[in-house]
């Protein structure tokens, strides 16, 4: 796929582990790794709220687009 | 995955499941038993007199019936009818080709049911709406149709055999009637499911995409 997930990146810039976020996002660890994975289809709105209000970030920094 | 919605199958289906295990066993060792058999009654010039072989007739001349409270007698004719015939000795070439076509059709059943069985399984294990089940309800729709066509193979081909072979008073062997297309039903019972398959496949699809929405 040519949307790229960088959940890791920003978990990383912020020394914050997958935990953590699962646990302040309210989502499962198993939904979260399917997300950074780049395995998920499709992103709620929500889901993408609440992970830039914990990451304090903008959804940009999350997710991009690279053409292969 | 964790994600997803599982609903676990009932105690309805464990007792489905049981029951169509020990019907596949049973009807595996049948199968096997049968397969010896015949092989054996090729093998040897043993006689074939547990194996019935499928004849259709008709009586030539029409029969007298009377209803009691009836006054007029009427004529009943007997026009197509469905038998089977055993012999002590049948010729090799026949016995290969009708037991060869005999194991074939109790093969697809028993691969349907094995199909079953999977599906059971998987909705045991709470994973019902999956494109697995999807192809495998495909697989028994065919196979269902498949069984359907070696059956009127078999009947057709034993018929067309037995038919200028058999002499009996009045009865006319032929090689087709109306018992060759009957149990029609289920090949529309088979597209029908067909149908039925195609729709879960799409709804198993979906099911992927929405349980990979974050």
């Amino acid at each position: 796929m040519s949307i790229i997930v960088n959940l890791d990146v920003m978990l990383a810039t912020r020394k914050m582990s997958l935990t953590e976020l699962s646990e302040k996002v309210g989502i499962t660890m198993s939904n979260l790794s399917i997300l950074k994975q780049g395995k998920a289809k499709a992103i709620r709105f929500s889901t993408l709220e609440v992970i830039c209000e914990v990451l304090e970030c903008q959804p940009g920094d999350i997710l991009e687009y690279r053409q292969y | 995955m964790e994600g997803e919605t599982k609903v676990h199958g009932g105690p309805l289906i464990g007792y489905l499941l049981t029951i169509f295990r020990i019907i596949f066993f049973l009807f595996a060792i049948s199968i096997l038993f049968w397969a010896l058999y015949s092989f054996f009654v090729f093998a040897t010039d043993a006689p074939a007199l547990h194996m019935e072989f499928p004849v259709l007739f008709s009586i030539e001349n029409s029969l007298k019936w009377q209803i009691p409270q009836n006054f007029e007698p009427s004529n009943l004719y007997l026009h197509n009818s469905i038998g089977s015939i055993s012999a002590d000795f049948l010729p090799k070439r026949f016995l290969a080709i009708y037991s060869l076509i005999s194991l074939a059709a109790n093969l697809c059943a028993l691969l349907s049911i094995k199909y079953v069985i999977r599906i059971l399984e998987a909705v045991r294990s709470g994973n019902f709406l999956i494109v697995d089940n999807a192809n495998r309800l495909r697989k028994i729709a065919i196979i269902a149709i498949a069984l359907f066509l070696i059956d009127k193979l078999a009947i057709t081909y034993s018929a067309y055999y037995f038919s200028d072979k058999l002499e009996f008073n009045d009865l006319n062997f032929t090689s087709i009637n109306m018992f060759s297309f009957q149990h029609l039903e289920s090949v529309f019972g088979a597209l029908f499911l067909l149908i039925i398959a195609e729709a879960f496949r799409i709804g198993a699809q979906l099911k992927k995409e929405n349980d990979l929405t974050i």
